[in-house]
């Protein structure tokens, strides 16, 4: 087991502006964990995390899974969660090998562009929660607001992972039962990603699982 | 400066104008490979851009070629101008609409209002 990357530097007011890391945020690092050897094998130069929030998931990326310098790229729509980001990689001493780029915007809309087919890994633990619609005003609501079945930006997501994931780049998701794991695979299927399970839980509360996507 | 040469604006804007503000020298070290890599992936003549915008006291070369692609004095001006240089403080402007997007504490704001998403 990888040990979670350092936290320390958050206070309780800091988790008023951000996501604070819970069982999803660890059910994707376990996730990629058990797929460290898949992960290992494509190479990743370039990766990409949607919502960053803390950015536990990006520094975890970092620390264990790139033995040479790679190219990460970080967004939120939340400033907060950019600032935070930078924290943490810095706060676990990844900043010196890797390159962290960090901008605020919803998913990967500047991106699509200049990075089509060339990310290698893509991460996402998404506001999956259903609720009436994604459009929400306050900022820490939008940390877990999913929109209509949690699926609006999940398939918003999934069509961008599309466009820019490498031929074996590999795209990590976090779901929610409520998300139906027949829909992800439909929504997969018609850009043409293939999915499995890599892992499931259920905590008090709800039932989650982490998702892979890969071009079929 | 390299998240820059991969931002795009609202329809068909790249490269992005920089206005800065403030820009921080930070030292990054060398790494010959890591360099080589991001080059390949690179929009050469929109970095030339970038560095006119910035009035950076450092001259590029014309063009790339895939020999100076190998050739280390080239490589650590690449290292210097992509990773050393840091806009703080400015905005990236788009070409095509005019739109300005803040930079603020070294990260650009690419969101768009509704209204705005084509």
């Amino acid at each position: 087991m990888f040990p979670t990357p350092d936290l320390s530097h958050f206070t309780r007011n800091d988790y008023n502006e951000i996501y604070e890391p819970d069982a999803d945020s660890f059910l994707l690092l376990d996730a990629l964990e058990l797929k460290l050897n898949k992960i290992l094998e494509q190479k990743p130069f370039i990766i990409l995390e949607f919502g960053c929030g803390s950015g536990l998931a990006t520094t975890f990326i970092a620390k264990h899974f790139c033995p040479t310098s790679c190219l990460f790229f970080a967004i939120d729509m939340n400033p907060y969660a950019c600032y935070s980001t930078r924290r943490t990689f810095h706060q676990n001493n990844v900043h010196n090998k890797h390159c962290l780029n960090i901008i605020q915007c919803n998913l990967g809309d500047p991106l699509i562009d200049r990075l089509s087919s060339k990310i290698d890994l893509i991460l996402f633990n998404p506001p999956y929660v259903p609720t009436e619609t994604s459009d929400v005003k306050e900022v820490i609501e939008r940390t877990y607001a999913g929109g209509k079945q949690g699926i609006e930006v999940i398939e918003k997501a999934i069509e961008q992972a599309s466009r820019l994931l490498s031929s074996k780049g590999l795209f990590y998701m976090v779901a929610l039962e409520e998300n139906n794991f027949d829909t992800l695979k439909e929504l997969g299927n018609q850009v043409g990603l293939n999915i499995e399970i890599v892992l499931k839980r259920r905590t008090c509360i709800e039932r989650l699982f982490v998702v892979e996507f890969q071009r079929n | 400066m390299l998240t820059s040469n991969i931002l795009k604006g609202v329809t068909k804007g790249f490269p992005l104008k920089i206005k800065a503000v403030k820009v921080e020298n930070v030292s990054v070290d060398y790494n010959r490979d890591f360099v080589a890599r991001i080059l390949q992936r690179i929009e050469y003549g929109a970095l030339q851009s970038a560095v006119k915008d910035l009035g950076l006291n450092e001259s590029l070369p014309e063009t790339m070629s895939d020999a100076m692609q190998q050739d280390d004095e080239f490589l650590k001006l690449m290292h210097k101008v992509l990773l050393e240089y840091e806009i703080e403080e400015g905005e990236l402007i788009c070409p095509e609409t005019g739109r300005k997007f803040p930079i603020s504490k070294g990260i650009p704001n690419m969101l768009l209002q509704e209204t705005e998403v084509s």
